[in-house]
């Protein structure tokens, strides 16, 4: 992951902090950073893979409907 | 030989206390003693004595009946559901919120059935936690080692019915928190299928992917409070007469796989075997995947649970839980939709590639062993960190897809440790993941075992 792409994270998650207005510590922004920009990455191919079908209604449906009786 | 009453298993205690060879009063007197003695394993938050007692006494008078299959059981559950009486204590030092939840119905089943509540067990801050770690009520000794960590966030649920502190317990499975500590102290933990034992009255840590669990000493047991906690007909545990078709997965369940719970899956595979099971290969859709998913969905929702009260009152958390819980703050809403929509596509992929095929998956539920609490104490050191995010690996992917596993203990490391192995079947299954287990619970009964620090 490019260092800028997870700078930018930073920026935004800062952002959103300030904006919750609670005193954050450092490191606790910079661990909310990588870890959103490591998981915004790991979440694309996924939703390269998603149709306008697959919905989160789906998933309890499937449950309902495979479940073995 | 009759076992000592607190080794006993509640079919057999039950039906001690059926023929009235033994009071409620005194069972329930016997694991107080216990717990007060043992007090050091720091399973439980508080004992409830008294409470405990009156209704044991209740209980006596009014006798044993057929429909009230826990008659006079002392249990336990994780401090996490309300009661009509008291909010759940998460794990935390002061009452933190306002926000009353409705009693549990699950622990009402419970109590319904005649079981008795012995107190709040111990756990990680508000759920939040695969150790067993607690920087408040402290951690929970691991009664094969209480050097060692118990696994978590059932820490306490774990360790007490280990150590005969209580017949089973009630606790929570998001990601690794019934099945991890279920095999790090030799019990036997199940998470069943998403929504099969009620949720309401208990607090969340990521309400989608929140499970209630239960931990027993045996699977027969296990399966009683499953099925009274779930409000169902009670159904005898499957016999050892079941074939089923259990599946290997051909990949991703070796990674860091210590060599002593490598060699225990090796010869669990046997033990099945020999017992006329039916053992292949079976190719498993992508677990670290699963595991980002699983990851996106539970930081966010925990960050939404907290978000108020951690603007208000942030001194009520530890920095680790902070940490966690700023992560998901910063995870972007279209992420968080994704991986809901994903969990569908994921569930119709397994089951069409893997559960098509078997009956049953078997993996280990851990790739290591219970780790020293003074090798785990700075979670900012790479190495623990990657330890302890380890502990979850392969118990993370039936969590986000939404399907039953159980944890049964196996075998014992070389330095007496329990190595426990994880079931996972299609949705609804939980019979055979008993019928499974009995395969493997024979092997442990066999060892004739104990926690040597709960003698």
């Amino acid at each position: 992951m490019p260092d800028d792409f997870e700078a930018s994270v930073r920026d935004v998650v800062a952002m959103r902090l300030a904006r919750v207005g609670r005193e954050v510590l450092p490191d606790e922004l910079d661990g909310a950073a990588a870890e959103a920009a490591l998981l915004f990455v790991q979440s694309m191919r996924f939703s390269d893979e998603l149709t306008p079908a697959d919905s989160p209604a789906e998933f309890v449906s499937i449950v309902k409907r495979a479940a073995v009786s | 030989m009759i076992a000592p009453l607190h080794r006993q298993t509640i079919y057999e205690l039950s039906a001690a206390l059926g023929r009235r060879d033994l009071s409620a009063q005194t069972v329930t007197q016997t694991l107080l003693d216990r717990a007060s003695t043992l007090r050091r394993l720091n399973a439980f938050i508080e004992l409830w004595p008294e409470r405990a007692l009156t209704r044991a006494e209740r209980l006596d008078k009014e006798g044993p009946r057929n429909d009230r299959p826990l008659w006079g059981v002392p249990l336990a559950h994780k401090d996490m559901f309300a009661r009509p009486d008291r909010q759940p204590g998460c794990g935390v030092a002061s009452e933190f919120t306002e926000a009353r939840l409705p009693p549990s119905p699950v622990l009402a089943e419970l109590d319904q059935a005649g079981a008795i509540d012995l107190g709040p067990l111990n756990l990680a801050e508000f759920a939040l936690g695969t150790t067993g770690t607690n920087a408040v009520f402290g951690n929970v000794a691991n009664p094969w080692d209480v050097a060692r960590c118990t696994g978590a966030s059932s820490s306490g649920s774990a360790a007490a019915v280990a150590a005969g502190l209580a017949f089973g317990s009630l606790g929570t499975d998001t990601g690794a928190s019934v099945r991890v500590p279920a095999s790090f102290c030799g019990v036997v933990g199940l998470m069943p299928t998403a929504g099969a034992l009620d949720a309401t009255g208990c607090f969340p840590l990521a309400w989608s992917l929140d499970a209630i669990g239960v931990l027993a000493r045996t699977v027969a047991d296990c399966a009683l409070l499953f099925d009274v906690a779930r409000g169902g007909e009670v159904i005898p545990s499957a016999t050892s007469s079941s074939r089923l078709t259990i599946g290997l997965p051909d990949r991703y369940y070796t990674d860091g796989l210590d060599a002593e719970v490598a060699s225990a899956w090796a010869d669990a595979v046997r033990a099945l075997e020999a017992r006329g099971h039916k053992v292949v290969d079976v190719p498993v859709i992508e677990r670290e995947e699963m595991r980002s998913l699983h990851r996106i969905l539970m930081r966010t929702e925990a960050a939404a649970v907290h978000h108020r009260l951690l603007r208000q009152r942030p001194g009520d958390y530890s920095l680790a839980a902070r940490k966690f819980i700023t992560g998901g703050e910063g995870i972007f809403a279209v992420d968080y939709v994704n991986a809901m929509r994903a969990r569908g596509m994921m569930l119709r992929r397994a089951l069409e590639t893997t559960y098509a095929k078997i009956d049953v998956l078997l993996t280990p539920t851990v790739a290591g062993l219970p780790a020293r609490y003074d090798e785990i104490a700075d979670p900012s050191r790479p190495d623990v960190w990657r330890s302890v995010t380890r502990l979850a690996q392969f118990t993370q992917p039936a969590s986000y897809l939404g399907l039953p596993a159980v944890s049964v203990p196996f075998s014992l490391s070389s330095g007496g440790l329990p190595i426990g192995m994880q079931f996972i079947a299609p949705p609804g299954a939980e019979r055979r993941l008993f019928s499974a287990s009995l395969g493997l619970e024979a092997h442990w009964k066999g060892l004739n075992v104990w926690p040597p620090f709960a003698a």
